[in-house]
C-alpha cells in the first residue's frame, strides 16, 4: 500500500477504481527538410489536414463552447501565414512547420502574466495535434477504448479527450499537470467527477489495472489498498455522498432554524469572478466585497468610471444586497504604484480608513463610484477599521461632499444608501453602543479582532497557537457588540473567518447574529448546521459559552453537542 | 481608413468571454480590423494575436478599421470596447 498526500483537490469525492492510465502518442514531426519544388505540394497537404480537422471541429462545436474558440484557432490567419511560410521560404515540411508554429504560440503565451490566458496554450496544442493526426494519417484512439469503470491517470487531459469521456465509465480523474483552472479542472467540477489535478509524476508511479482509492476531499491517492483501507474508505464514500446529497437537497431552502429563525448568509469576494463562482452555493448576498482588486490590479489608482463599472457589474450580478468595503489597503497589502513608508508594526499603522482620510482624493473617487452603482443594486458602504466616533464623521462628511457633487452634475444614486462599518478594533467594539445610534449596520471582522483582542499576530508561527476566536475575551466581545447593535436597531453581520467555522456557527447563531459571510464555498455546510438547531437551544448553548471562563471550558460544550446536530461526516470545512 | 482611441475600462481586460465574442463582431464586418496597443499592432482576425496581446484594463488602444463597411463597424467595435461586460 502507498499513500500520496497531495493539498487542493479540483472537485471533491471519494472513489476507489482500477486504474486506466492514458499516455497518448505524442506525435513529433519528421526534421527533414523538402525539396524547393515540393512546397506547393506540402502547402496542399497542410490545406488538406487542416479542412479535414477543421470539419470535425465544426461537429463538436455544435454542443461545446471550448471547441467553438478552437473554431477560432483553425481559423486565425496567424497559425495559417506562419506555417505557409515556413513551408515556403524555409523549406520546412507540413508537420514540422505546424509543429514550430504551435511553439512558437505557445510560448508567447507562457509569457502572460494571466493564468486564464495562460491556459489557453492547451487550447493551442489542441486544435494543432488535430491536425497532426490529420497529416500523419494517425487515428485518434482517445478515451473511447474504456470500457468499465476506472479511474483515469493522465499527465493532463486535452478538451479533445475530454469530449470522448464517458462519464458513466470514468469514476476519477488525477492528472499530473494543471492547475485549479485548467480545463480539466472545470470539466471534473461540472461533471461531478472527483478529481485531483496537478500531482507531479503521478503517472511514473500507476500502472493500468492497479487498485487505488482517490481521496478528493482530503486530497489523499492510496495505490493497492489494504482490506482496512478499503473498508474506511468505502464508509467514506458512501458518508460523502450521502452528505452530497443532503446538501443539495437544501440548496434552494432559506438557512432557517427548525424553530423558524431565518439568518442570512453572504459570500466575501475578492473580484468579480469570484462573484460568479458563488453563485451556485446558493448565496444571499455579498457580505464583503474587498475593493482592493481594483487597486491592485491596476497601474495607478483606479479611476471612478473603472470602479463604477465594477461595483455596477458587482450589484448586478447577485440578486441579495452588496456590502462593499472601502479601500483597506496598508498593513499587509501594499500597491505596486504607491510607495508605502516602511512601518515598525503595519496592523498598527497608516492603513485603510487611516490612510483613506488623509488621501481624501483617492476615497473621493472610491465613494462617488459606489454611490453611483448604488442606483443599479442594492448597495452598500462600509468603512474598515474605525476606532473613533470623529472618524466616522469623518467619513461620512466626504460621502456627503461626493453625494452633492453627483447630483450638482445630475448623476443618479441611491440617496439611502446605508452605511455602515466593521467592528475589528478592541475600540470599536467598547465604542459599539455610540456607533449603533450612528451607523445602519455593523459587520464584525473577527480576524483583526482576534488579533488585537489577544495581542496575537497569527503570522507568527511562535504565537499563532494562541490565536483562537473561540478564546471567552473573543466570544463575549462578539455577544456584546451583537446585542449593542440589536439594542439600537440595527442589524449585526460578520465577515471573518468565525462566520463560516462549524463550531463557531451554533455559538453565533444563538448569540443572535444575523448575516453570516464567508467564503461561499462554506455556505451549504453552514446552512446545514443551522438547519439543524433551533434558535433557542443555540441561544442555550451560547449562553453557557458566554458564562465559560476559559477555552478549555468552551470547547469542553462544543465537545458535547450531539453528532447529528454538527456536520459531522467524512470530511471537514476547508 | 478610420481610426479611434478607446480605453478598455472594464476590470478584466479583453479577456475570456468577452474575447470570443469580439471575434464574432469582427467577424460580421467586411472591413479589416486592427487595435494599435502601446505593445504593438493586434490584427483582429487572429485569436492568437489577440491571447497574445493580453489587452488589459487601462490600455489605450486605437481602432483602426478600413474596408467598404468601415463607417458601422468602427461604431459597433468602439461600442463593444467601451461595454464590455461578462
Amino acid at each position: 500500500m502507498q499513500k500520496i498526500t497531495m493539498k487542493k483537490p479540483a472537485s471533491k469525492g471519494v472513489v476507489r477504481g482500477e486504474v486506466f492510465l492514458y499516455r497518448p502518442s505524442v506525435l513529433q514531426a519528421d526534421k527533414s527538410s523538402i525539396s524547393p519544388k515540393a512546397t506547393a505540394q506540402e502547402l496542399g497537404r497542410f490545406v488538406d489536414g487542416l479542412a479535414s480537422a477543421r470539419r470535425r471541429i465544426v461537429e463538436l462545436a455544435e454542443k461545446s463552447e471550448i471547441f467553438r474558440a478552437h473554431l477560432d484557432i483553425a481559423d486565425d490567419p496567424f497559425i495559417h501565414e506562419t506555417v505557409a511560410e515556413k513551408i515556403t521560404k524555409e523549406y520546412k515540411n507540413a508537420e514540422l512547420a505546424l509543429e514550430e508554429t504551435a511553439n512558437q504560440i505557445c510560448l508567447a503565451l507562457s509569457e502572460v502574466d494571466d493564468e486564464y490566458l495562460r491556459e489557453r496554450a492547451a487550447d493551442i496544442k489542441d486544435v494543432c495535434t488535430r491536425i497532426m493526426r490529420r497529416l500523419k494519417g494517425v487515428s485518434f484512439e482517445g478515451l473511447n477504448s474504456i470500457d468499465k469503470p476506472v479511474i483515469l491517470v493522465a499527465s493532463n487531459l486535452t478538451p479533445s479527450d475530454a469530449a470522448s469521456l464517458n462519464p458513466n465509465y470514468v469514476l476519477g480523474i488525477i492528472t499530473a499537470e494543471g492547475g485549479n483552472t485548467s480545463h480539466v479542472a472545470i470539466l471534473a467540477r461540472s461533471m461531478e467527477i472527483p478529481a485531483i489535478v496537478g500531482m507531479t509524476g503521478i503517472t511514473d508511479i500507476v500502472a493500468s489495472g492497479r487498485d487505488l482509492i482517490l481521496d478528493a476531499v482530503e486530497g489523499v491517492v492510496i495505490l493497492d489498498p489494504d482490506a482496512a483501507t478499503i473498508d474506511v474508505y468505502e464508509k467514506k464514500a458512501k458518508d460523502f455522498q450521502e452528505r452530497k446529497l443532503a446538501l443539495k437537497a437544501i440548496s434552494k431552502l432559506k438557512a432557517e432554524t427548525t424553530d423558524g429563525h431565518k439568518v442570512s448568509l453572504c459570500a466575501n469576494v475578492g473580484n468579480l469572478q469570484d462573484i460568479q463562482s458563488a453563485l451556485p452555493h446558493g448565496i444571499d448576498g455579498v457580505g464583503l466585497l474587498r475593493s482592493e482588486f481594483l487597486y491592485m490590479e491596476s497601474q495607478g489608482f483606479p479611476s471612478e468610471a473603472d470602479q463604477f463599472l465594477a461595483y455596477k457589474t458587482a450589484a448586478q450580478k447577485n440578486k441579495g444586497e452588496t456590502i462593499i468595503r472601502t479601500l483597506d489597503i496598508g498593513g499587509d497589502k501594499s500597491l505596486p504604484y504607491y510607495q508605502f513608508e516602511p512601518e515598525e508594526n503595519p496592523f498598527l499603522g497608516w492603513r485603510a480608513i487611516r490612510m483613506c482620510l488623509e488621501m481624501v482624493d483617492v476615497f473621493g473617487c472610491q465613494l462617488r463610484a459606489i454611490l453611483r452603482a448604488s442606483a443599479f443594486g442594492k448597495v452598500k458602504i462600509m468603512y474598515p477599521m474605525m476606532i473613533s466616533i470623529e472618524e466616522l464623521e469623518e467619513a461620512n462628511a466626504l460621502l456627503n461632499t461626493a453625494k452633492k457633487e453627483l447630483k450638482a452634475t445630475g448623476q443618479a444614486f441611491d440617496a439611502d444608501i446605508q452605511v455602515g462599518m466593521m467592528i475589528e478594533t478592541p475600540a470599536a467594539f467598547v465604542l459599539a453602543k455610540d456607533f449603533a445610534k450612528r451607523v445602519d449596520f455593523f459587520s464584525i471582522g473577527t480576524n483583526d479582532l482576534t488579533q488585537y483582542l489577544l495581542a496575537v499576530d497569527r503570522g507568527n508561527f511562535k504565537v499563532a497557537s494562541l490565536y483562537n476566536f473561540l478564546h471567552p475575551a473573543v466570544l463575549r466581545s462578539v455577544k456584546a457588540i451583537i446585542d449593542a447593535g440589536h439594542e439600537a436597531g440595527i442589524p449585526v453581520g460578520m465577515c471573518g473567518e468565525m462566520a463560516g467555522n462549524e463550531l463557531a456557527v451554533p455559538l453565533l447563531l444563538g448569540m443572535g447574529l444575523d448575516e453570516f459571510s464567508m467564503t461561499p464555498s462554506q455556505v451549504p455546510e453552514v446552512k446545514f448546521i443551522i438547519r439543524n438547531w433551533s434558535y433557542q437551544e443555540a441561544a442555550e448553548l451560547a449562553e453557557k459559552a458566554i458564562n465559560a471562563s476559559s477555552l478549555t471550558e468552551i470547547m469542553t460544550i462544543l465537545e458535547s453537542i450531539p453528532k447529528e446536530r454538527t456536520k459531522d461526516g467524512p470530511y471537514k470545512l476547508a | 481608413m478610420l481610426s479611434k482611441k478607446v480605453v478598455i475600462t472594464y476590470p478584466s481586460g479583453l479577456h475570456a468571454r468577452p474575447l470570443s465574442r469580439f471575434m464574432v463582431l469582427i467577424k460580421s464586418f467586411k472591413s479589416h480590423v486592427t487595435l494599435v496597443t502601446p505593445k504593438g499592432e493586434v490584427d483582429c482576425r487572429s485569436i492568437v494575436n489577440l491571447l497574445t496581446a493580453a489587452i488589459k484594463q487601462g490600455t489605450e488602444v486605437e481602432v483602426q478599421v478600413s474596408g467598404s463597411d468601415e463607417e458601422v463597424a468602427l461604431e459597433k467595435i468602439v461600442d463593444f470596447l467601451e461595454n464590455l461586460s461578462e
